[in-house]
Order: C-alpha cells, then structure tokens, then sequence
C-alpha cells in the first residue's frame, strides 16, 4: 500500500527534478580572465564591512555550492553579516587549458582577482574564505601574498598529507596512481574519474543508502527541491587542468611538499610560515574526503598568533549545506570575521 | 598475516561481514523479542547492516589485492587511450583538419605573447607610478618674475 502511495507521487517527483534550482543569491560578474569570473553577491543587507571576502572553491565541481539554496548558504550569512562578498568561478577548463599550472590559479587568476578586488573596494587587503583544495590554494596564496591578505578562512581543506590510512590517500599513493600517465594520455584529469573516485569513497552510502533515503523522504516537497539541487551540482562535474592536476598530486598528495616548506609555486617557495594574518581552520569530523588530521596541522605551520580551530561534527559537504552548520558553524564564523575586519 | 586461497578468503571474509552486520544490528543484545519491530528499530538494524556493508566495501578497496587490481587497470586501459590518440592524431596528420595540437601551438604562441604584453604593461605601470611618485615628491619651483605688459 505504500509503495503504490509513493508511486502516485512519481509525477511530483519528476516535476520537482525539473524545477531544481541552485544559487541562493543574485550575482553580477563584476571580473574576468580567461574563463574565470570573479561574481559579487548582491543583496540589500547594510554593508557593515569595508574589507571584501572572496571565497576560492576547489578545482573540482562548481562553487555554487557555497550557495547552494536558501538555508543552505555559507554565502547568505556573510552578506547578511554585512561583508562584500565575491565567489572566484573558475569556469569549465577544455583541452585548450591543459597546460595551465597551479602558479596560473595561485600567482594568476587569484592575484589578479584579489588585486581587482582591492583596486574596486579601495581596501588594501581582503579576506579569503578557502574550501577543499581552494583552502591549499588560498594558504599557498596568503604565504606568497601576507601583504595582500587581511584574514584566512580554511574550510575542510587539505595541508598535510602525511596521514596514509584513509582511502584516498592509498588511492593516490605513488606506487598505485601514476598522475605522469593519466595527465599525459588525457591532458586534462577527467571529470568522470574523479566523480567516480569520490562516489566510491562511500560506496554504499551514496549507491545504496542515498536512495533508500530518497524512496522514504519522496512525499516530502522541500526534500525533493533539497535533493535535486544536491544532485545538480554532484553531477556538474568538470575535468581539471591537467598540469594543474599533476603539479598538486604530485608535490601535495604524494610528496606532501607543502607542510614541509619545499611547494614550489611559480619558480617560490611557499612558506607557510610567511602567513601572519589571523586564521580560522575549520575542519570536518566525519570528513572521508579530507579527515581532520589534514586540515588541522595547518595551524601549528604558520606564523600567525591570532589562530582558531574548529573542529565540527559534520561531513565534507556537510559542512557547507547541512543544516547543524547552518544554524551553529557559520554564525560563529561571521563573528570571527566581523571581529577582525575594517568597519565600512 | 595468513592468505587462504581464493575461495577461503572470500568465505572469510563474507563470515566477518556477516557477524559484525548482525552485531551491529542486534546492538550486542542478542535476538529480538517476539513482538513485531518497530518501524526505527528496523531502521537502525537497516543501518547498521549498511554500515557494516561499507566498511567491508572500504576494508576491500584499501587492501593490497585491489589497490593493485586498480593499478593495473588503470594502466591498461591509458595504454589503450595512448593507442587511440596515437591513431587519431596519424589520421588528422594525412588529412587536412588540424589536429590537437596544431590548435595546442597555436594557443601557446597567444599565451607567450599575451604573457609578455601584459609584463611589459606592468613594467611601464611601475615606471609611470616612479615618476609620478617622482614629480610629487620634486620640490616646488620658486614663481619665476612677473611678465610685463606688453603697450
């Protein structure tokens, strides 16, 4: 009798997987290069704040994920706190973009829109929000850059690879994993191989356990928009640059180069110990993706004295869209900021 | 540590799924009472026998026998893409439709030239900022004598 119940149901379904939207706030390109945009959050919430946030997502999947839906946006609770806040979209690499290298992302495309950023707001340091590998990326940055940095946020992101026990990490291992030949026979790292690997990182939860969830939850209007979104940017999948792809496996995963002081980004070294600037790591307990004992070494490899750690009960996406970091994470990390920037 | 055979390990290892998913489920307190279970604790004996499944899934991905199954897979299958492109791009060179990296050769001559376009501006930058800072700091130039009027 419930199955024929939830089968009835099927066309609501179908209607709400055509519906699904993402993107909690209105945007404008407000930077570009190359493929990369720099968006500005719109909003009518009173500016509270001088100094600008950007946030730098991973390589991998897009960033509206930090706006995924109302209620589920790391986004909207830092234009309501009042920050003037940015989202670095690093567009869709196509073949073309296989010989970009980490120094483009790191000492090209963030150095240009951080520079932008302060030429446009007349603020001579921002801050940086950094998720996943956007997090290395943006540490690598602020090491390079002190100067041009005002505060650091590291969400789940990855420093020190020097933990083996968890599967990617056996995955990626030099003896099992030879970047050289992927890189060289693809150009670019394939999207599909890499949202395959992460799916098999929890096979069964996102085989199995995801649908039965789906079949119990499928009356429920505002779990279907939920879930749909979800599915749409787990499915927006893009391949990485492949020199870029290389450069980080290799010097970060397999060498674990950067917490030890010897990453080579753009002929420098990155120096962690070069970041000063007050520092927010924020780490994901139940993270499979990156466990806690990557993110959190960060803390102890920088200069700065102003450091803070939170280590949070959630998952790797979670800790963006679940509702516990909604209602407790963010709010608490708006007021880190808020304490720390420029009043407009 | 011991390696049966093919067909014992697998029994093995089914035997160990077995027992921690049941272990799980039964939460250590042996079988369920008579009475039908209730809708959340066939809940959780499901999870539990999910969690279980998971872990073994993730025991077998993490074991030296895959990580090789996978390497070598992983080999075998970019031997033959190699092949492919190699025949692919054999094609394109006897036809007249340029190939992969005839567009590759050009983009690196944009991206060489665009690369020095842009240094050279920021070195003009710099030396437009030095001699403005310059002229800013240039001390200021006593008024000269007055003109007189022409009659």
């Amino acid at each position: 009798m419930e199955f024929a119940e939830r089968l009835t149901n099927l066309p609501k379904v179908f209607e709400a997987a055509r519906r699904a939207r993402v993107g909690a706030t209105p945007t404008e390109v407000v930077f570009r290069h190359d493929k990369v945009r720099l968006l500005h959050y719109l909003n009518r919430a009173e500016r509270r704040f001088r100094t600008p946030l950007v946030f730098v997502f991973a390589l991998v999947n897009r960033p509206y994920i930090l706006d995924l839906r109302p209620g589920k946006s790391v986004v909207q609770h830092f234009v309501e706190a009042g920050f003037d806040t940015y989202n670095l979209d690093w567009g869709v690499p196509s073949a073309n973009d296989r010989r970009l290298r980490l120094e483009d992302y790191v000492e090209g495309y963030i150095d240009r829109a951080v520079d932008h950023l302060r030429e446009r707001t007349g603020s001579e340091r921002v801050s940086i929000l950094g998720y996943c590998m956007g997090g290395t990326m943006s540490a690598m940055y602020t090491a390079l850059h002190p100067d041009k940095v005002k505060n650091l946020i590291l969400l789940a992101a990855p420093v020190d690879w020097s933990q083996r026990d968890h599967l990617l990490a056996k995955w990626m291992d030099a003896k099992v994993f030879d970047v050289d030949k992927l890189i060289d026979v693809y150009g670019n790292a394939p999207a599909d191989l890499l949202q395959g690997s992460f799916l098999l990182l929890r096979p069964v939860s996102n085989l199995v356990g995801k649908y039965i969830n789906f079949y119990e939850n499928m009356e429920d209007e505002k779990f279907l928009e939920d879930f749909f979104a979800m599915e749409t940017w787990l499915n927006d999948n893009i391949p990485v640059a492949g020199e870029t792809f290389r450069d980080f496996v290799k010097q970060c995963m397999q060498q674990n180069r950067l917490i030890q002081g010897t990453c080579r980004v753009g002929g420098r070294t990155v120096d962690l110990r070069r970041i000063t600037c007050p520092v927010l790591n924020l780490a994901a307990e139940k993270d499979h993706l990156v466990p806690c004992g990557q993110s959190l070494p960060f803390n102890d490899a920088v200069g700065s004295t102003d450091r803070t750690a939170i280590t949070f009960p959630a998952g790797h996406i979670g800790m963006a869209v679940g509702s516990k970091a909604n209602h407790e994470l963010w709010p608490t990390a708006c007021d880190w900021l808020a304490k720390r920037s420029d009043p407009a | 540590m011991n390696t049966p055979s093919g067909g014992d390990s697998t029994v093995d290892a089914f035997s160990r799924f077995w027992t921690e998913a049941m272990s799980r489920a039964m939460g250590g307190g042996g079988w369920p009472s008579q009475s039908p279970p209730r809708d959340d604790l066939m809940r959780q004996m499901r999870q539990a026998f999910l969690d279980a499944w998971e872990h073994h899934c993730i025991e077998l991905m993490s074991s030296e026998a895959f990580l090789e199954l996978m390497r070598k897979s992983m080999d075998n299958a970019l031997a033959f893409k190699g092949q492919m492109n190699q025949l692919l791009a054999k094609i394109l060179e006897d036809s007249p439709i340029p190939s992969r990296d005839d567009t590759d050769s050009i983009l690196q001559v944009l991206r060489s030239i665009e690369g020095r376009v842009l240094d050279r501006l920021d070195r003009l930058t710099e030396r437009v900022d030095e001699i403005e800072e310059r002229q800013d700091h240039a001390p200021a130039r006593p008024p000269g004598p007055a003109k007189r009027k022409s009659k």
